[in-house]
């Protein structure tokens, strides 16, 4: 499995990195939104992960971004991992297309679960246990 | 942030123009910076003539200085000569710091960076490096960003004292307590002032410069008697200097002090002998106009609003109230309480909200401009100066008193808005007989319009001081959950990073508890009603406690029997309360039992009914008088408890908005060292029983799941959760068995990596596990790649070692599903679990 990070605090990618290492996960990173929208280009990807406040193009941006390709990776699985709390934040991430919210700070757990949940819900009966 | 930048830049603009002197309403004063001698002798060769004459027009006509500074780079750039590059950068310092005086910042950025690139490079340490550290200082204040102008500042400071530049020094230091007057950190201030007058005290402007500062952050304070010592300190220095000018400026400020101190006769001789000296003045208009929000001041406590009012009314006239600059904020306020006492509450209230609005910048501006410097790196590294001194302890001090006054001010910054809407309505009752309804009417729009600023700005400071939270907190959490991943950990290594781990946990649940209250009070509560499983919800909420509660021997107990199964209710909501109530009990009970039951009582009208959770305890109880205290946020019955048990004491009034929102009551009932029992009555809603779920047996089951990989254990408690009655999870084979010994599984599924590396101890091992686990079926899956490696795994031995059942991956999720279906009733197919899916989405 093979997941993008998009987020530009170095410190949050290692440590997502990390962890999703110890689940055996490959993880490609991009510091700003539009190197991500670049490297999902170029790349086949399982998984998305996205900040939202970064410099320049916003996370919401880049998910909108995403879900207007014309190709199948319109429908790459994205989650957002962010530090906001709004209210309205569920709500923004849903209509900006994301499929979860995970809020940091990251726990172990709740990021392989969310990740489980979405694969689960994608995957359905068809799904495969490698 | 538009307001906050044009503080600065009027600041600074006003600052330049009348050399350090500011009248008190301007408190920010830009100091001498660049102040380049004016009697610079006119060398020969025509570059010298215009870096001179550009350096010579630099204070009073910046736009020649401009326009000299240019021709005087076109001379150097043309030039060859050992010179060149130095006096490239002296004409580009000269350039940027001329067009910085005209407000063209964007511009003076990249010619000054382009001078300290050739200066680092060529002549580094000189007087003209910096220079032109020091202009890019004023560069960055005027940006706002802060942290980098002290930076540059205290850089300049060091470079000066290696160039041997005593009175840069100074101007650097002087620099460095404006920024401080801008955080209204007036200790600071007082402090780099009496430092730089130290520093070099040949110079009278910059004694006079200092001294009329620090009376200006001693105002501030308001502590008037000392501004006025110092007042005239620098009354006296101008005097010296025969500067008429300087001495009239002083002379306003110092009749404001005394004003203010109360000394109205002192105070109005001297704003007779200002005006004196300033009709004699060459400028005597400008003069004279400067002088007047001081003599209106004065005039004031003197008890003459009407001459104060007339005395401000030039510098109003033409202005609209809702755009005038922060040098109006002290005007504002005269002109508010004079139009206040001649009975004027259309005007008052004109000039108050302006002045609100002022003030309210300047405290946004301290605020940012304290955080800024909170950020900073404090560095003294310069050996000739006392600052160096004062070593580390001092330091910490220093910060640990501006975190705390930042904290203040943005705690103040909702109150002050209160104070406002407060002082407001004063004014409106001074002419209550008349105008009574039109008063009324202002009175609640503008109380209505100040309320919802200061819980913005509460909202807003809680969900940045979250997000700044949690950034950090995910590097801690993150990371010490990475090393606990890890199964091959020094067991005592394990043990410290657990109390790391335990540790960040709690802080996350504060961080989010605060913002789960600021937006329970500022947005209200949305609930999600669905029909939910009631007597598994709660079940569930107490089985989290059960370890905690077991590890302080005390009985946990849940009586769910006489009520519905599926209700409808916002499932999140319901957990989250009961989850705090468990809470509470488990944490203030030492000895005893914490019980959660559950029951139906009929509601007020008729056929209605109300669900009724009922969680009681044994513990230490609350006094009767603290009772309606509990529910309030940050409060703990008492308070040495918080020590004791941790907390802020919030979960309580999240609980309270909570059911307040679902249209029910929380009541509390307790008796010291007897316990406490709280009850929650919520509206019932039945809900229609759920549809009969395929694997009928499946949804009786509870399962224990061991996977040493996260991402694949996640994924088929993601599948089987909704099937099964109850799923826990474990990470390793130490947890299965720690689960295992406390409760009964009907079922486990167990990935042969939890079992271990080597053939003859994955057998061990789960011949270990199925005796804990006795007499649960154990279904073991083994890796797709080790079909039947070297006298391993085959299934015979693995059966006969425990396992019920051996699956290989790849196993589609629905064969995985029918496979442990009809392990519990064999009369069901069993079908040959395996790969006949396409879609391989997990790999691990």
């Amino acid at each position: 499995m093979r997941v993008l990070f998009v987020e530009d605090n170095e410190m949050n990618r290692r440590v997502i990195a990390e962890m999703l290492r110890a689940g055996g996960v490959e993880m490609d990173e991009a510091e700003d939104a539009l190197t991500g929208l670049a490297m999902i280009d170029a790349n086949p990807y399982d998984l998305i992960l996205m900040d939202l406040r970064m410099p320049g193009m916003d996370g919401l941006a880049a998910i909108r971004a995403i879900r207007a390709r014309p190709d199948a990776k319109a429908h790459l699985p994205v989650i957002v991992v962010t530090a906001d709390g709004g209210a309205t934040l569920d709500a923004d991430c849903q209509a900006a297309g994301a499929d979860d919210v995970i809020r940091k700070p990251v726990n172990l757990a709740t990021l392989f679960e969310t990740i489980g949940d979405l694969i689960a819900r994608r995957g359905q009966g068809d799904l495969v246990l490698v | 942030m538009a307001d906050t930048r044009r503080i600065w830049s009027a600041a600074l603009a006003m600052a330049l123009l009348v050399a350090p002197l500011a009248a008190w309403t301007k408190p920010v004063a830009r100091p001498p910076v660049a102040r380049p001698p004016v009697a610079a002798p006119i060398a020969g060769t025509p570059f010298d003539t215009r870096l001179a004459a550009a350096k010579a027009a630099m204070m009073g006509d910046p736009q020649t200085a401009l326009t000299l500074s240019g021709q005087a780079l076109d001379l150097a750039k043309a030039a060859g000569g050992p010179q060149r590059s130095e006096q490239i950068a002296s004409a580009q310092w000269l350039q940027g710091e001329a067009l910085l005086r005209l407000n063209r910042v964007d511009e003076a950025v990249p010619v000054i960076a382009a001078g300290l690139a050739v200066v680092v490079a060529q002549t580094p340490d000189t007087k003209l490096h910096g220079d032109l550290l020091m202009t890019q200082a004023a560069l960055e204040a005027e940006k706002g960003r802060v942290q980098n102008a002290l930076r540059d500042y205290q850089s300049a400071y060091r470079i000066f004292g290696k160039a041997g530049q005593a009175r840069s020094q100074a101007v650097a230091l002087q620099n460095i307590g404006s920024i401080y007057q801008s955080a209204r950190d007036y200790e600071k201030v007082l402090y780099y002032y009496a430092q730089s007058a130290e520093a070099y005290p040949a110079d009278p402007l910059l004694r006079l410069s200092a001294a009329n500062n620090i009376g200006n952050a001693l105002m501030s304070g308001e502590r008037y008697d000392r501004a006025v010592v110092e007042f005239e300190k620098a009354r006296k220095i101008a005097r010296e200097m025969g500067s008429a000018q300087l001495e009239s400026r002083i002379l306003g400020n110092l009749a404001v002090a005394e004003a203010q101190d109360g000394r109205l006769d002192a105070a109005k001789a001297h704003i007779d002998a200002a005006d004196a000296l300033v009709r004699a003045l060459p400028n005597a208009e400008e003069a004279q106009r400067s002088l007047r929000s001081a003599s209106a001041q004065v005039e004031l406590a003197r008890g003459h609003p009407q001459a104060a009012v007339q005395l401000l009314a030039p510098l109003f006239a033409g202005q609209d109230f809702r755009t005038t600059g922060p040098s109006y904020r002290d005007k504002h306020a005269t002109a508010y309480k004079a139009y206040q006492q001649l009975g004027d509450t259309r005007l008052a209230l004109a000039h108050l909200e302006a002045f609100k609005r002022l003030d309210d910048q300047g405290r946004a501006l301290a605020a940012s401009t304290n955080a800024a410097l909170l950020g900073a790196r404090f560095d003294y590294a310069n050996q000739a100066s006392r600052i160096a001194q004062l070593k580390a302890g001092q330091l910490e001090r220093d910060i640990r008193l501006a975190r705390a006054r930042n904290l203040v001010i943005t705690l103040l910054l909702a109150g002050s808005v209160l104070t406002g809407a407060v002082l407001l309505a004063a004014v409106l009752s001074v002419r209550r007989s008349r105008n009574l309804a039109r008063a009324a009417n202002h009175k609640l729009r503008q109380s209505n319009l100040l309320l919802e600023k200061a819980v913005r700005a509460r909202t807003e400071f809680l969900a940045n001081t979250s997000h700044e939270m949690r950034t950090p907190l995910n590097g801690v959490l993150g990371m010490t959950e990475v090393v606990l991943a890890d199964p091959n950990l020094d067991p005592k290594l394990r043990e410290r990073v657990t109390v790391m781990n335990a540790g960040a946990e709690t802080m996350r649940a504060l961080v989010d508890d605060i913002l789960d209250l600021a937006r329970l009070e500022t947005d209200g509560v949305t609930l999600r009603r669905a029909a939910l499983d009631l007597p598994r919800l709660c079940r569930d909420a107490v089985q989290l406690w059960a370890d905690k509660a077991a590890a302080k021997g005390l009985a946990l107990g849940c009586e769910v029997d006489a009520v519905p199964n599926q209700i409808i209710e916002d499932a999140g909501r319901l957990r989250q309360i009961l989850f705090a109530l468990l809470s509470n009990a488990v944490k203030f009970t030492p000895t005893g039992a914490v019980r959660l039951s559950v029951g139906v009582a009929p509601g007020p009208g008729t056929g209605e009914e109300r669900l009724v959770l009922t969680v009681s305890d044994t513990g230490a109880g609350i006094p009767s008088d603290k009772l309606a205290e509990v529910f309030e946020p940050f409060r703990q019955a008492d308070s040495s408890r918080t020590r004791a048990h941790g907390g802020a004491g919030l979960g309580l009034a999240i609980c309270r908005r909570l059911v307040d929102a679902m249209g029910g009551q929380i009541g509390l009932d307790s008796a010291v060292d007897r316990g406490t029992t709280v009850t929650v009555t919520l509206p019932l809603e039945r809900a229609a029983a759920s549809a009969a779920t395929p694997a009928a047996r499946l949804a009786d089951c509870a399962l224990l799941l061991c996977d040493p990989n996260p991402l694949t254990l996640s994924v088929i408690k993601a599948v089987l959760k909704p099937r099964l009655r109850l799923l826990e999870a474990a990470g390793s084979r130490e947890a299965a068995t720690e689960a295992a010994l406390g409760r009964r599984f009907d079922l486990a599924l167990i990935d042969a990596a939890a079992l271990g590396e080597a053939p003859e101890t994955r057998l061990a091992n789960l011949a270990g596990l199925r005796d804990v686990l006795s007499p649960a079926p154990l279904v073991v899956v083994l890796p797709a790649d080790t079909p039947n490696p070297e006298g391993g795994d085959d299934d015979e031995r693995l059966k006969a070692a425990g396992a019920a059942r051996v699956i290989r991956k790849p196993v589609t999720a629905t064969a995985l599903v029918d496979a442990l279906s009809a392990l519990l009733d064999p009369s069901a197919r069993a079908p040959a679990p395996g790969a006949d899916g396409t879609k391989a989405i997990v790999t691990a």
